[in-house]
């Protein structure tokens, strides 16, 4: 490999690139594996954590109804205690102890068939006890002569100070009525004991809206009422649960936003006979708050996860992948440079690891090939040396052979002329005239093939020095024409000349070059021509002008087209000893053309005749100037 | 002998120098020249050539091209130079026409150029041509 070939060297930048597409969709696998990991870690978490909730809640419900029951069931055992023991006379001090003992009722009355007061105590004001209409009071009428134990519960009604309360009425053994007005304050105090978590918070709700007891006391202080709400009416019409054992049996858990407007989790229970609805919430943030502190430590964790994984896989790439690929692109790059020492061994087993070996192999063997071809060359170009020094010793053999064989002859055929025009005056019969005639014949032959050698060889050995001089084409071909026009005359024979009007004046070009080709045409023609003419045509052809040579002779056979250009080739052996020559004419022809850029055609038909056209390319004197200046 | 047309005292006392290194070649030139009337100096080599031609003052010179000691092109080139010799016409001989003999010659101080081999037939004539080109020559030839 040469040293100074151009070497294209790329960009160090395709490791990087592939790496970074193998990691990127590396990331993006484990991006979406971790993200299905996170979700469903999640949805276990906070499927669990629901659960537990509303096992908490349903438990505080429950508990709250328990106590909510309990509260009105301790009421009312109360109130049907102290109408068993109605005899005012036999126990006067009943009402009063209850009063003192159970805080939570606020004011008791025994009254007699026709709404009279028999005993009347009470903790903050006499309400009951002043009402005017006392025997029409819903709590009197509908307890007076019931069965015993029949309970009366009023709605909820309200003090003037906002303070809640229900009056409980039940018919006394001794005739008349026992009525309570029951503060419902007091059981406000028992579901604020009501609390879970640390947003927890249960409210009991009657059926008409009003918040009658809160685990915030406020809320019952601001008389709310929470009718219309949907979790409201979502549990008013949910049917009682009449299963035995509620504790058991799991109310729905909802999540929404409550009237305070805070986003909760929530169950609803009604209270069996009471038309109560007992709501207990968490804050969602509560009930999410574990599942949120997963994510956010899943998110990390994950985080850090990638991110390890990313690094050791791309550590590990590049230690098995791009570190030996790196290694054989500056394999690639030192060879391509023309050093093929100190490459980079292969340093695994692996696929890549036989690749660089294999590049190291070739490389190697590459190198012994270019040794030998460079070897190769070596011997090639000494043997062409050769050679044309050796074409130089044939053409300079040749010349010098010609130059010595021609002076013997100039000198023979000088005194042989003498000679004969010496004879001249004498008798032309005399024998040995003719024999000189013969002797001059064939001197010239002798000198005529010695001349044809030289001009061959002059050719071939490419020291033909081609004129450049402007020449009339038209005035050439005229002193041919009247210079070989003894041979056709001699012959009886025609010999035509026209010119192509269209054909410059002047031309550039080697006039005694263009006059061998003529002078060989025209000679041939005429040697193979006994009758009819031979007929020397000038034309402009495009960027060509064409000499063109016709006979009428005995033609050339398809066969021999081919090689009648060859040098020492006639038609056949028989046509060389008929007609003479050297066999050198045409190659002679070919030759000096080629030399010149041109090119030589043959058409021929047996026994019509051959017509040569020697091609060759128009330079005028514009044409010279022009290349000139450029 | 030979050509008739051609009057027999063309060149009659005429100082004609021929320079040749080739004997027959030289003699066939000779015999020639002398049939027609001119008186006759030879030389074997240009040097030869140049001292005789400044010995006699010829009316012109035919000299070949390849020749030792001085060849053709030597000879043409100090006889050029030299302010008493350089108008004399001088013919150049070559043995055998070769493609830009012709510019060469005329370039390097011939008249013109002969090419071998020198016949009886031909030789005058293509002489006569070109002498009569020569316009100092031309007038005094007895046509």
């Amino acid at each position: 490999m040469s040293a100074n070939a151009p070497v294209a060297v790329l960009p160090n930048t395709y490791a990087p690139r592939i790496r970074r597409r193998i990691l990127l969709l590396f990331g993006v696998f484990l991006v979406v594996l971790l993200a299905v990991m996170v979700v469903m870690v999640l949805s276990l978490l906070s499927t669990n954590e629901a659960e537990q909730w509303q096992g908490r809640q349903s438990e505080a419900s429950s508990s709250s109804i328990f106590r909510v029951e309990s509260f009105i069931t301790d009421a009312r055992e109360r109130l049907i205690s102290l109408a068993e023991f109605s005899d005012v006379a036999q126990h006067p001090d009943s009402l009063i102890e209850t009063i003192r003992n159970n805080p939570q009722f606020l004011e008791l009355l025994q009254l007699d068939g026709q709404g009279e007061i028999l005993d009347s105590q009470f903790q903050d004001a006499p309400l009951l006890a002043n009402q005017v209409a006392r025997p029409q009071a819903n709590w009197f009428a509908r307890s007076l002569g019931q069965e015993e134990g029949q309970i009366y519960l009023s709605p909820i009604q309200l003090s003037v100070d906002n303070q809640p309360y229900i009056v409980m009425s039940a018919p006394a053994q001794m005739g008349g009525v026992i009525g309570a007005r029951i503060s419902l304050t007091v059981f406000s105090e028992v579901i604020s004991q009501l609390t879970f978590g640390e947003t927890g918070q249960a409210y009991v709700v009657s059926s008409d809206g009003f918040v009658l007891a809160h685990t915030d006391p406020q809320v019952v202080a601001d008389n709310t009422n929470i009718t219309g709400r949907p979790e409201f009416e979502r549990a008013l019409f949910r049917p009682i649960d009449t299963s035995v054992d509620q504790s058991l049996e799991e109310s729905p858990t909802e999540a929404y936003d409550n009237f305070r407007g805070v986003p909760v989790v929530g169950t609803s229970e009604r209270i069996p006979g009471l038309d109560w609805v007992i709501f207990t919430e968490v804050d969602q943030a509560e009930v999410f708050k574990a599942t949120t502190t997963a994510l956010t430590t899943l998110i990390i964790v994950m985080i850090i996860v990638f991110l390890v994984t990313m690094l050791v896989s791309s550590e590990g790439q590049r230690r098995l992948l791009f570190k030996p690929l790196a290694d054989l692109r500056a394999n690639v790059d030192k060879v391509s440079q023309g050093n093929s020492e100190g490459l980079y061994q292969a340093t695994s087993r692996d696929e890549i690891g036989e690749v660089i070996q294999s590049f190291n192999d070739m490389v190697l063997i590459v190198n012994q090939r270019a040794i030998e071809r460079d070897r190769l060359i070596r011997d090639l170009q000494a043997a062409k040396r050769l050679a044309e020094e050796n074409s130089r010793l044939k053409s300079e053999f040749l010349s010098t052979m010609s130059h010595e064989l021609r002076t013997p002859m100039n000198a023979i055929e000088g005194f042989v002329g003498i000679i004969l025009s010496r004879m001249g005056g004498t008798d032309y019969n005399d024998k040995t005239s003719t024999y000189l005639q013969r002797v001059r014949a064939n001197s010239q032959r002798l000198l005529a093939l010695i001349n044809d050698f030289l001009d061959l060889s002059r050719v071939e050995s490419g020291r033909l020095d081609l004129a450049s001089q402007p020449f009339d084409p038209v005035k050439l071909a005229q002193r041919w024409r009247s210079e070989l026009g003894i041979l056709a005359e001699n012959k009886h024979i025609g010999f035509d000349l026209t010119v192509d009007p269209n054909l410059p004046k002047s031309l550039i070009g080697d006039e005694e070059a263009i006059s061998k080709v003529i002078i060989n045409l025209i000679g041939n023609a005429i040697k193979f021509t006994e009758k009819g003419k031979v007929t020397l045509k000038l034309e402009a052809a495009g960027n060509d002008w064409n000499i063109v040579v016709t006979d009428t002779g005995i033609g050339i056979p398809p066969h021999a087209r081919e090689f009648v250009f060859e040098e020492f080739r006639q038609v056949d052996q028989t046509s060389k000893r008929k007609y003479g020559g050297t066999g050198l004419g045409l190659a002679i022809v070919q030759k000096y053309t080629r030399s010149m850029g041109g090119q030589v055609t043959l058409k021929s038909e047996l026994g019509q005749g051959s017509e040569f056209t020697v091609t060759l390319p128009i330079v005028t004197v514009q044409q010279m100037k022009k290349a000139k200046e450029a | 002998m030979g050509n008739l047309d051609i009057p027999r005292d063309l060149l009659q006392d005429w100082d004609v120098v021929v320079i040749d290194d080739e004997e027959d070649s030289l003699m066939v030139a000779e015999i020639i020249l002398r049939e027609y009337g001119a008186n006759l100096y030879t030389a074997s080599d240009g040097a030869e050539g140049l001292d005789i031609v400044r010995q006699v003052h010829p009316r012109f010179v035919i000299s070949d091209v390849s020749m030792p000691v001085m060849d053709g092109w030597g000879f043409i080139h100090a006889l050029r130079n030299d302010p008493d010799l350089h108008e004399i016409p001088a013919i150049a001989l070559t043995a055998h026409a070769m493609i830009g003999d012709r510019e060469r010659a005329v370039e390097a101080g011939f008249h013109n150029y002969l090419s071998k081999p020198l016949t009886p037939e031909t030789f005058i004539i293509d002489l006569l041509n070109l002498l009569m080109d020569i316009p100092s020559l031309a007038a005094s030839l007895n046509i």
